[in-house]
């Protein structure tokens, strides 16, 4: 009897869960379907029931209430997911410390930012809301799916995704810290001081805390609480992912002899444009790598740089994704992915994965999402030509089964608008255009002493 | 000669002081007869009189017979209502200038609590004063008792409330330490700076104080074998909230924030006032799911008065939407109210001289007349849980009413008369200036250059003013960026002082400044007010006369 609350009880925790986020029903009927994992199936139906992928076919039948959308002549893809940005959010930096592993963006999502619905119009239906590249231990990240239209900012987050945290390499920690404040890190040495040293305290922390909780009528005080060692000591029992903003090729490897040495072993390198130089090792350790298609040249440690990164990297065997970090370039990361086929020569298969199945291996989401297959969230997006095509424009893109982008929608979506502000300000881009490195936002200011 | 002078200023001074002493009221009794008395919002009036003693109503109704000892007031068929109860408000805190520049720390991640903005022990004994200008325009607006918080960062202080007698805080005290104040305002480049670094910090600090309690509970107990807990005034200063004696009072103005100090009150357990709240529509259903009351700032979007005509086809949308935007604002309190939910208003941004004005315009634009007069009284009472003696017009409560000319919220209602814990405070009713005659003729009108002493900044500008009739027109530019122009507004003359607003736009973003300008021939003095940023010394002088 016992047992049968409990069960019960369970089952109705998770209903609970559940119905807190929106899900819907939908048919994408007679089109190009490119599942990613099982090759592309011609004029063939995909129906989602409650959220979820419930059948791949031809001429599914289905109740007759649910929504039809007619894809003949079209492309079906599983909605894109980027593993580095920094949209839908109200924060990115916390810049006063070289370890912020307290702070969290998941405490920052902005459901209203419009971005979110600028990277819908791009057929991104998740990404990866980093914290960004100040600190040498950044903050925890948030895996975000793009629900245009929640409300609350729970509503946004991808429940039960596993915790993500960002590391930073090189100058960008420098400046902040050392250049602004004058504390270590001053230099590339004082950054991997910085894991270390943060490690190495999270070990004992544990161990306090550990003795603390076997028996806590014995003790003489109570450990002091401490988030940031709350965070790396998850990190060390492998409870969270790492993703490191990286550039030169003797970090990367730098920061493998540290994990490795504190046996860490989740680990996907950011940016990472030297990666190339080190794609056998980065296989070798299981690391994963996060690139930019082309971009580099934006300060001095990104000189060295190749639009043939992602190809090596795949070659290599190294799960490889490209990513936006941009407002601006999240809007087409199916160019991006298309790049690797005229620089480095990847099938149409192996290009599409770089922003579908492979990020979602590296948020650990990949049993959920990143392909279409049976049993998976219902992330849809649909192009009017191949995805890889220059003339693809997405048409409609699909989140839990509810179509959060028609490209038939009203010019201005807008949710929430300062009532005070100009009416101009649509039209501006503000911080989101490419050129500013978004990573560093909120942490210009601390690059000088005064 | 300076001498002199030194010596006049040290008789004035103590001339006014010697006039502010004690002089003794003839009665502490007073009667008002012939009124039209709402004692409770939302409650026909009844045509009566009102009796008080010593601070106390001692009665309410038809046909009552004054003391013989009583001051007898006839109302003439004025209206008496409860007096106005500021829920939230910094009113009496003197604005010490935010000091901009950065802190000296040794480790921006490890900042002294008085820098990082975390003082939550700080009670708002030796900064209120009420002496302080706000109280008098809060009291002349028509509000008798004021929860006051401090101003700051993270964690300010705890909040007291106050009786707005205008008295020393000893004697003007009615709860003190009643609540703690919170803001997702962050350190200037110390931790924590920004929203995620409040958010870790409530974490941390509320983790560690509970610890610390119960280790502290558990040492009583028996001491053996344990040492002492090592606190600090922050952590301790959590007690009462971690226990829900005192709640929290959040400055939360959108919906984003309310949702956020939602996740902070789930994740740490403490009860939340969610405040000062100025575009909150979307979180209204979030926050009733959660049953929580609300407090709405009466500090309201500005009309945007861009003619249709001017514009474009698409500025045209951008412009409906703003104005549907500036709507949801206006009308979230009703919306709020269909929903059951229970709210106030919060006074944090406001001015006094705003406030009634503010109210009005959220009546005409569909708030019940008698919510709003409940969320300035008995709800905003209910929520300082302080209903038992204020709030409303009853034996036995504190004798805090306002009288006024006409039914409140009516157009052209001129505030008569307050009583603060039964004292009475009498206004003179302004009228409008008809001639400049009657103010000394002020003669400004011409091209001013001004300079605002922003240390690092001074920034200096021209500043043209014309009167049209009888009113004064300015229009300022910077030199800094001389194409744009800025039209003053609120523009209130009292003798050859000019009080004003003007808009800053900057990123998208506009800021309200408030001027106090005070002239004297061609030159003139006086302050310059940047909300979040401080205030400022303004000199200028006239350099040519109109054309």
């Amino acid at each position: 009897m016992k047992k049968i609350q409990y069960i019960a009880f369970i089952l109705f925790l998770s209903l609970s869960s559940i119905s807190g986020q929106e899900t819907g029903d939908i048919l994408i009927t007679n089109g190009t379907v490119i599942t990613i994992t099982n090759g592309v199936l011609e004029e063939t139906d995909v129906l989602i029931r409650s959220g979820k992928i419930s059948q791949i076919g031809k001429n599914i039948s289905a109740p007759t209430d649910i929504r039809r959308v007619d894809a003949t002549g079209q492309y079906v893809m599983p909605g894109i997911i980027d593993a580095h940005s920094h949209i839908g959010i109200d924060v990115v930096n916390e810049a006063t410390d070289p370890n912020t592993s307290n702070v969290f963006t998941g405490d920052a999502i902005n459901p209203f930012s419009i971005s979110i619905y600028r990277a819908l119009a791009g057929g991104v239906t998740t990404s990866h809301a980093m914290h960004g590249s100040a600190n040498a231990v950044g903050g925890q990240c948030e895996t975000i799916k793009h629900r245009w239209g929640a409300i609350d900012p729970e509503d946004m987050k991808m429940k039960d995704a596993p915790r993500t945290i960002k590391f930073a390499l090189g100058e960008n920690p420098m400046r902040v810290h050392g250049e602004g404040n004058s504390i270590v890190p001053r230099t590339r040495m004082g950054v991997e001081q910085i894991f270390r040293e943060g490690f190495g305290k999270a070990q004992v922390y544990m161990e306090q805390w550990d003795n603390y909780k076997r028996n806590p009528g014995a003790a003489k005080t109570p450990p002091k609480y401490d988030l940031k060692m709350e965070t790396m000591a998850d990190i060390l029992k492998g409870e969270i992912i790492v993703h490191c903003h990286s550039y030169r090729a003797d970090e990367i490897l730098m920061l493998i002899n540290v994990l490795n040495d504190y046996g860490v072993d989740k680990i996907c390198f950011q940016h990472v444009n030297e990666g190339f130089k080190v794609a056998p090792e980065l296989a070798d350790y299981g690391a994963m790598a996060s690139v930019f298609a082309d971009w580099w040249a934006y300060k001095f440690e990104v000189y060295y740089s190749t639009a043939y990164n992602a190809a090596i990297l795949t070659e290599n065997g190294v799960t490889t994704s490209i990513n936006s970090d941009s407002g601006e370039l999240i809007r087409h990361l199916y160019h991006e992915a298309a790049k690797t086929q005229r620089y480095g020569g990847l099938s149409d298969n192996e290009a599409l994965r770089l922003i579908t199945i492979n990020p979602a291996v590296q948020l650990g989401i990949d049993d959920r999402v990143g392909s279409i297959e049976k049993g998976k969230e219902g992330d849809i997006a649909i192009f009017n030509k191949h995805p890889l095509s220059i003339y693809a424009i997405p048409q409609m893109t699909i989140v839990d089964g509810i179509v959060r982008f028609d490209i038939n929608d009203e010019d201005d979506m807008r949710m929430d608008i300062d009532p005070e502000s100009d009416i101009s300000t649509y039209i501006h881009y503000s911080s989101d255009h490419h050129e500013a490195d978004r990573c560093m936002q909120d942490a210009f200011e601390y690059f000088t002493k005064d | 000669m300076r001498r002199i002078t030194m010596s006049l200023l040290i008789i004035m001074v103590s001339i006014s002081i010697w006039s502010q002493s004690d002089i003794p009221e003839v009665t502490n009794k007073y009667f008002i007869k012939n009124a039209y008395i709402t004692t409770k919002a939302g409650q026909a009036p009844i045509f009566g009189s009102i009796s008080m003693d010593d601070g106390l109503i001692t009665n309410v109704g038809q046909s009552l017979t004054p003391e013989y000892d009583a001051m007898i007031i006839d109302a003439d068929s004025s209206y008496v209502y409860p007096a106005f109860i500021a829920t939230l408000s910094h009113i009496g805190i003197k604005s010490k200038d935010d000091n901009n520049d950065r802190p000296k720390v040794d480790r921006p991640g490890y900042p002294p609590n008085d820098v990082a903005g975390i003082t939550p022990e700080q009670s708002i004994e030796g900064i209120f004063d009420g002496d302080e200008t706000s109280v008098k325009a809060y009291r002349e607006a028509g509000f008798a008792v004021a929860h006051v918080v401090p101003k700051g960062r993270m964690l300010p202080g705890k909040g007291s409330v106050v009786s707005l007698t205008g008295e020393s805080l000893a004697n003007s005290i009615i709860q003190k330490d009643m609540s703690l104040y919170a803001q997702f305002r962050g350190g200037n480049r110390v931790f924590p700076a920004t929203t995620i670094g409040v958010m870790a910090k409530w974490r941390e600090l509320y983790k560690n104080a509970e610890l610390s309690m119960a280790h502290q509970s558990a040492y009583k107990l028996n001491p053996v074998n344990k040492k002492r807990a090592q606190t600090d005034q922050a952590t301790e200063a959590l007690y009462p909230v971690i226990k829900k004696d005192i709640p929290v009072f959040f400055k939360t103005n959108s919906s984003l924030d309310i949702s956020r100090a939602i996740r902070l009150q789930k994740d740490l357990g403490f009860e939340l006032y969610p405040s000062e709240v100025k575009r909150g529509s979307k979180g209204l259903s979030m926050v009733k799911k959660n049953n929580l009351p609300l407090l709405f700032s009466l500090d309201l979007p500005k009309k945007d008065d861009s003619k249709e005509e001017d514009l474009s086809d698409e500025s045209k949308q951008l412009l409906a939407k703003k104005k549907e935007s500036r709507m949801a604002s206006l009308d979230q309190m009703t919306k709020f109210a269909e929903m059951n939910g229970e709210f106030a208003f919060s006074f944090l941004d406001v001015k006094a001289k705003n406030v009634m004005e503010n109210v009005k315009i959220l009546v005409e634009n569909g708030l019940d007349s008698d919510q709003a007069l409940s969320a300035l009284t008995i709800d905003a009472a209910k929520a300082l849980r302080i209903e038992k003696i204020t709030g409303s017009l009853e034996r036995g409560k504190l004798a805090n009413m306002i009288m006024l000319s006409d039914t409140i919220f009516t157009e052209g209602a001129k505030m008569k008369m307050i009583f603060v814990d039964g004292k009475k405070h009498e206004l003179k009713v302004k009228e409008k200036k008809k001639s400049s005659a009657d103010n000394g003729d002020l003669d400004i009108a011409g091209k001013w250059k001004y300079a605002i002493e922003i240390p690092g900044m001074e920034p200096t500008g021209t500043m043209i003013i014309t009167k049209q009739g009888d009113q004064f027109e300015i229009v300022l530019t910077s030199d800094q960026e001389p194409d744009q122009e800025m039209q003053a507004t609120d523009i209130e003359q009292d003798a050859n002082s000019l009080s004003f607003d003007f808009q800053i736009k900057t990123q998208g973003m506009s800021i309200t400044v408030g001027n106090e300008l005070t002239f004297d021939g061609d030159t003139m003095e006086g302050n310059v007010s940047i909300p979040d940023f401080g205030s400022f010394p303004i000199t200028g002088e006239k350099v040519s006369n109109p054309e």
